[in-house]
């Protein structure tokens, strides 16, 4: 009974997702996203994160299995899902020559929900000119600019596709803090899709690791900075087998190691009776790293 | 749809409106040149069909400009975050151009009028030149639609439905060569109704092959 209701209220459902390009196939993928939770999709550059995401805006029909969005099927053809779907990519379809103005003015009247007030709120949060030509935009504000407009039907879940790509620090830091701003009132279920790394620190509560189009680890992203470990040590003993480790250098007795299993690895070393052991803590970035260079062979461990 | 409608063409207003403005400059010389030179230039009907077809070529490459831009910033990812499903968007794609091509076809109609207004006359064939040159031009609007949709099928890796355009496509070109050359052999009081309702029938037939073919889409990212 549990299960039935968290299924109908699951903010989207993969369901054995497929879609095949030439030389590239995306899934089979199953994935649930919580209300509430920001999910970021975490990947290398074509390992499948926008066709994701365009499957679950409507805009590419998969070949097998579909996508829910709080219940409704997603499907071009269909409408109801869209009230609930904000989606930033890197096209927003924006009339070019038109004003910022003009542009949120005629989605006013296409996207039915449309709050003016909300619209123009955030506009003016993001202090994004509204007189000026989305043509003459720079990258950083026809970001925001997408932000708002995928904002103003007050969506429960947002897609966002690489918001940060492309864009400078400073500019890059100031669309972090909107997009912050706006998942921190935890009314949105938020997918993110990235191979900027840093960005998983600030935003995400949980990371999907997406290579070759499978996704190859799920988890959550304090879960993981919890097991993974840097560690050096002085070990006489040669082609040591050490549990948990995925990355191994040495230099005569002078070992440095990545484990994904901070205890086992440990344990064994205690047992080995290794000398100077210094153990330090990775970031999310360093780990991300980690796993999308192993793939799936650090996934099925890890899972 | 109608609000999508209304607002590609309030948009692209700018180019219809300079597009006809070039092509009422061009016919403005050509009727001067047409008067100066008097009874070495062409027949009355010949004349109207040349200033008839510049008034509507224009809006006709405005059309196909418009199809490139509205391609280029992506305007069917805008319109899929509203109520639109793929059939409303095959309808503005279809409609927008042709009716930029409707301003055509009422500019060359006005032109029509204002020679009858001048010479107080007007050949039955100078309307028959007008419209078989209109025909053709909206024929290949809507051939050049009907291309564009059998190659995104075609991309898309939907092979029926792009055979099925690349069929209707070639089917279509037949269709109208066999009634051209039936027409030009068998001259007759009927070759230009026969003429018009070849155009008419094979526009019609490639606009509705656009619709089902845009509405069988897989991907709408552009």
């Amino acid at each position: 009974m549990n299960d039935g209701r968290a299924e109908a209220t699951a903010a989207a459902r993969l369901s054995g997702l497929t879609k095949s390009f030439s030389g590239f196939q995306l899934g089979p993928l199953d994935l649930v996203l919580e209300p509430g939770t920001v999910l970021a999709l975490v990947g290398p550059n074509g390992a499948g994160k926008t066709t994701t995401l365009n499957c679950m805006a409507g805009l590419i029909v998969p070949d097998e299995g579909g996508t829910e969005v709080y219940g409704s099927p997603v499907h071009p053809a269909r409408t109801e899902y869209r009230r609930d779907v904000g989606y930033v990519g890197e096209e927003s379809g924006f009339f070019q020559r038109w004003t910022t103005g003009r542009n949120l003015d005629y989605l006013a009247k296409l996207l039915p929900g449309w709050s003016h007030d909300r619209a123009h709120r955030l506009a003016e949060r993001f202090a994004l000119p509204l007189d000026k030509p989305v043509s003459k935009l720079s990258r950083g504000n026809r970001t925001k600019l997408a932000l708002v407009a995928a904002l103003g039907h007050g969506p429960r879940l947002l897609l966002l596709d690489e918001p940060t790509a492309g864009l400078d620090p400073v500019v890059r830091a100031e669309v972090l803090d909107v997009l912050w701003e706006i998942i921190e009132d935890g009314q949105h279920a938020v997918l993110y899709s990235t191979h900027i790394l840093s960005d998983i620190n600030r935003l995400a509560d949980e990371l999907a690791f997406l290579r070759d189009g499978q996704i190859v680890l799920r988890t959550g992203r304090d879960k993981l900075s919890e097991s993974w470990r840097r560690v050096s040590f002085r070990l006489e003993e040669e082609n040591v087998e050490l549990a948990g480790v995925v990355e191994h250098r040495q230099v005569r007795a002078e070992h440095q190691v990545i484990t994904r299993n901070a205890e086992a690895t440990m344990q064994q070393l205690t047992e080995l009776g290794a000398e100077a052991v210094e153990v330090s803590r990775m970031s999310v970035d360093e780990i991300a790293v980690q796993i999308l260079k192993e793939g799936h062979h650090v996934a099925r461990v890890e899972s | 749809m109608w609000h999508a409608l209304r607002a590609d063409l309030a948009y692209f207003r700018p180019y219809l409106l300079g597009g006809l403005g070039l092509a009422i400059g061009v016919v403005i010389i050509v009727s001067v040149v047409f008067f100066a030179v008097g009874e070495d230039g062409p027949p009355s009907h010949a004349a109207a069909g040349i200033r008839g077809m510049f008034l509507m070529m224009a809006p006709m490459i405005v059309g196909f400009i418009v199809q490139g831009l509205r391609s280029e910033e992506r305007r069917v990812r805008l319109l899929l975050a509203g109520p639109l499903t793929p059939r409303h968007l095959a309808g503005v794609n279809v409609l927008v151009p042709i009716i930029m091509f409707g301003a055509g076809v009422l500019a060359a109609a006005l032109m029509l009028g204002v020679d009858f207004l001048v010479t107080g006359k007007l050949a039955p064939e100078s309307l028959h030149i007008v419209g078989y040159v209109g025909g053709m031009m909206f024929m290949m609007q809507m051939i050049g639609l009907l291309v564009q949709e059998a190659a995104a099928a075609h991309r898309q890796r939907r092979r029926r439905a792009a055979a099925a355009g690349w069929a209707s496509f070639s089917g279509g070109v037949l269709l109208l060569a066999a009634i051209t050359v039936a027409v030009v052999f068998l001259q007759g009081p009927n070759s230009w109704p026969t003429l018009h309702i070849g155009n008419l029938l094979v526009a019609i037939a490639a606009m509705i092959a656009t619709v089902v073919l845009y509405t069988g889409r897989t991907d709408f990212t552009r």
